[in-house]
């Protein structure tokens, strides 16, 4: 394994600016729903779809972006190419391919659809190459790293089928749109982001909860499920109806277990404490349970609002909820890293839960698993989408602001450690 | 040798820990550290303050890292 420097992964205020920019796209989305709360009446309203993709590209996915500079050093021990200004060009360009795709779906204009698809595809499609070049670059047999590279294959299936849906949309091509529009959204949704969520439980879980680690039998179940992505796809393309419910049954038991397993690992927790870091992932866990439960009723009842409800509950609550939960840990845990960097004088540095207050992190989390379930249930009372998108607004407002506060006391410290004198060795 | 058992420890107890153990190392001392997964942060850590590192990975999945001052550069 090669010899990684801190100078291999990007300063720690680059993904930072990241992650307060997804905080701040989450809370666009839910703006989109307050704005046109009827968007939740069928999964093609434009205003849907226009929030589905301000929440996945401009929500989660900055995040996702800026976490893996860091996570991918850090925990896989590869450094990622550094870009410079590149980066903070990178994010601007996604956030404004995001502002216009919202647009596009919004007006139906295919001057914004291309626009939007071309800053889009460029700024992701770098982004995964990078990744992709940093996961490859040398053997390896490690299982995080071969399940990060199966999240990144379904990056690149993703912007693939986003690329002909563009196509069908902008230029007419003659494809199946439904069968499209639903592969995309599996590869997006359970590929990457639920390929990526499970590969970071498998580190964070047993490291931050002091638990066991997840089972051999998992890592199957991961693979497998991959394979299943792609076989739902092929067959939906020939219409196998039965094929595909049963495909989907399986990968709804994934989900299931991976609800299961983390809520076990979390109980069993040898740390003892019942912190807010604790009831997050708790609650991730129920969160897959209810989301794999409302797939199985999308795929095998006839009423669309099952197909809604799911996609809120896996968007929302489980992309959401696990990013903001893993953001608890993240921010501070790259703050005390970066400042045990500068600390020569071997200052005592604060505890990882006092980072962020965590009586704050509880209201916060509270407060979007009430939206959350608020945002679920509209999808069957539509009256309840804006106050739930409202509530959402405001737990992800007083996220952004809990990690900006984070921010400025990571700057603050690092600038008083650099003035103090070494301790002298003796 | 030092030993150092960090197995089952949250973070980032281990890396404090360890900074501690390597600020009190006299100078022929070798630090063995017993550790549960890879700190790879630690290693950058330890390059840019003068001291060696090498590790072992075994079997059950533990690492067994040897730490040392590093011999002066030519």
């Amino acid at each position: 394994m090669q010899m990684v420097s801190t100078e291999a992964s990007p300063a720690p205020e680059l993904s930072f600016a990241y992650m307060l920019a997804g905080v701040c796209g989450m809370l666009g989305a839910a703006a989109m729903l307050v704005w046109q709360p009827e968007a939740l009446l069928t999964r093609w309203h434009p205003a849907a779809l226009a929030a589905v993709h301000i929440f996945a590209l401009g929500g989660l996915m900055p995040v996702m972006l800026g976490a893996l500079l860091q996570f991918v050093p850090v925990a896989c021990g590869l450094s990622l190419p550094r870009w410079g200004w590149g980066d903070q060009l990178l994010l601007a360009a996604l956030m404004l391919g995001v502002a216009t795709l919202a647009e596009a779906f919004l007006s139906g204009s295919t001057t914004w659809f291309l626009l939007a698809g071309s800053l889009l595809l460029t700024c992701l499609g770098l982004a995964g190459l990078r990744l992709a070049y940093a996961l490859w670059q040398q053997p390896t047999k490690a299982e995080l790293v071969a399940s990060m590279r199966r999240s990144t294959w379904a990056l690149g299936m993703t912007l693939t089928l986003a690329c002909v849906l563009l196509g069908i949309l902008t230029q007419g091509w003659d494809l199946p749109l439904v069968v499209l529009v639903d592969w995309h959204a599996q590869w997006g949704m359970a590929g990457w982001v639920g390929g990526l969520v499970a590969s970071v439980a498998g580190v964070v879980v047993p490291m931050f909860h002091v638990t066991d680690a997840y089972p051999r039998g998992w890592t199957r179940a991961m693979q497998m499920a991959s394979l299943l992505l792609l076989a739902v796809g092929v067959a939906a393309w020939w219409q196998m109806g039965d094929v595909v419910t049963g495909i989907r049954v399986l990968l709804c038991a994934t989900l299931a277990g991976f609800g299961v397993l983390t809520a076990l690992r979390v109980r069993k927790s040898r740390r003892g404490e019942h912190d807010a870091f604790h009831w997050g992932w708790l609650g991730l866990a129920v969160i897959s349970l209810i989301a794999a439960g409302l797939a199985l009723a999308a795929s095998l009842l006839a009423d669309p609002r099952w197909s809604v409800a799911f996609g809120v509950m896996m968007l929302a609550g489980f992309g959401g909820g696990a990013i903001n939960v893993m953001l608890y840990r993240i921010v501070p845990f790259l703050s005390w890293l970066h400042w045990q960097r500068h600390n020569a004088a071997r200052a005592r540095l604060p505890l990882l839960h006092q980072i962020i207050p965590e009586k704050w992190q509880r209201v916060q989390l509270a407060g979007d698993a009430l939206g959350i379930a608020l945002l679920t249930t509209a999808s069957f009372a539509p009256e309840l989408t804006r106050p739930a998108a409202l509530l959402l607004m405001a737990s992800k407002l007083m996220l952004a602001v809990l990690l900006a506060q984070a921010v400025r006391s990571y700057r603050s410290r690092l600038a008083l450690l650099k003035t103090l004198p070494p301790r002298v060795r003796t | 040798m030092i030993h150092l058992d960090m197995r089952g420890l949250p973070p980032c107890e281990p890396f404090e820990r360890i900074l501690a153990a390597v600020d009190a190392l006299p100078p022929a001392e070798t630090l063995e550290v017993l550790i549960h997964r890879e700190p790879f942060p630690l290693y950058a850590w330890l390059a840019e303050h003068g001291f060696a590192h090498h590790t072992q990975a075994e079997e059950s999945g533990v690492f067994r890292i040897h730490i040392h001052p590093a011999p002066p550069a030519a």
